[in-house]
């Protein structure tokens, strides 16, 4: 997992539109694996700062936030089976997106735009990938 | 187990929240970790581009299409584009010849942004490329390196001419190479493959080759123009017009 995830770190510098890192930590959260979860989202974040020049501490509190969010969620949705993961999914990725696009270009008012799209598009189709290679691949459901 | 999750991100987002504003504004002002942020970057791709070599793009073969149908539209009109060049861009060339500075660029960011290394000009300048097409402006300068707001990034408003120096309208930038020119007056006499320079406004001063028009749409107020940049944002090298 260690190799796995520095290959994927190493990916981020060149496709900066995928939040490689994000397919990472849902999957520790879908396993319930919350020490790890928690090593990673510190490391990463961190390291996701670095990389995209924001503030210390940027990505570490649009990522707690919304996987805060997507906890509520737990009460009234299981997430065993796959079509339910791709609900959590959706939810963790628009609800990440938009606290990403609204925090780095500062506007008031409709941040929407078409980019926003292509990103959730893009990151959605990345992370289902990753959930389908590690659950029916790998089988490490 | 939702309980205990929802305690421990709460707990983080407090964290973040708090580590995040800190930064913004105690922190804010060392970014030594952001130069070596981008410098690291820089390196690992040209590393990668030496090692396949195929990704390194044909500045030149972006315009051929665009000068095919340019050229058409202007043999019927007699002209050359070489001309076109010289009398309406050439003077701008001579006014902002001496005042140029080279930049070497360290990032281009996908959201529109573009990391450029370090110079000694204002908040604000402009900044285009070698073809003298207009970029963008200098929109924040760090100790290191400067940051460049760029025509991709989405909800930039300033107003766009046509070649004679009629003002088309207030163009909107949709973050994908190209711009929107809404409520444009159905009496404008404007084809496609013309060029758009900007108008003049507080954000552009006016005469910089912005595009040109790519599709014309028909309105209930008159016509939207679709506008396809033509800067280069993939160069390695930017122009600033120290004022």
């Amino acid at each position: 997992m260690v190799i796995q995830i520095l290959f994927l770190s190493l990916l981020q510098i060149f496709f900066p539109q995928i939040f490689f890192l994000s397919a990472v930590l849902l999957f520790y959260y879908f396993k319930n694996k919350i020490k790890e979860l928690i090593f990673y989202l510190l490391i990463f974040s961190f390291f996701l700062d670095f990389l995209f020049l924001k503030p210390f501490g940027f990505f570490l509190f649009i990522f707690s936030l919304s996987f805060l969010i997507i906890s509520f969620l737990e009460k009234f949705l299981e997430y065993n089976f796959f079509y339910q993961k791709l609900i959590y999914i959706l939810i963790f990725n628009f609800i990440f997106l938009s606290l990403f696009f609204y925090l780095s270009f500062n506007l008031n008012k409709n941040f929407f735009f078409l980019i926003f799209w292509f990103y959730l598009l893009i990151n959605v189709f990345f992370q289902i990938l990753f959930f389908f290679l590690n659950i029916y691949i790998l089988n490490t459901r | 187990m939702y309980k205990q999750k929802i305690k421990i991100f709460l707990l983080m987002s407090i964290v973040g929240s708090a580590l995040f504003l800190l930064s913004l504004n105690v922190l804010a002002i060392d970014d030594e970790a952001q130069i070596y942020s981008l410098n690291f970057q820089k390196i690992l791709k040209n590393l990668v581009k030496k090692i396949f070599p195929f990704q390194i793009k044909d500045e030149d073969s972006i315009y051929k299409e665009k000068y095919y149908n340019l050229l058409q539209e202007l043999a019927k009109l007699k002209l050359s584009l070489t001309q076109i060049q010289e009398e309406k861009i050439f003077n701008q060339k001579e006014k902002y010849l001496p005042n140029l500075i080279s930049v070497d660029v360290l990032k281009k960011d996908p959201l529109g942004y573009i990391y450029t290394q370090f110079a000694n000009i204002k908040e604000g300048t402009i900044v285009i490329d070698k073809n003298w097409n207009l970029i963008g402006k200098v929109s924040k300068i760090e100790k290191n390196f400067l940051k460049i707001d760029t025509l991709n990034l989405p909800n930039l408003e300033f107003n766009v001419a046509d070649l004679n120096g009629n003002l088309l309208g207030v163009a909107k930038t949709i973050s994908n190479g190209f711009l929107e020119v809404n409520y444009v007056k159905p009496d404008v006499n404007i084809n496609i493959n013309d060029f758009v320079l900007t108008y003049g406004d507080n954000y552009f001063p006016s005469g910089f080759l912005v595009g040109f028009v790519y599709k014309i749409n028909k309105t209930i107020n008159g016509y939207q123009l679709i506008v396809k940049l033509t800067a280069n944002f993939d160069s390695e090298k930017l122009f600033l017009i120290k004022w």
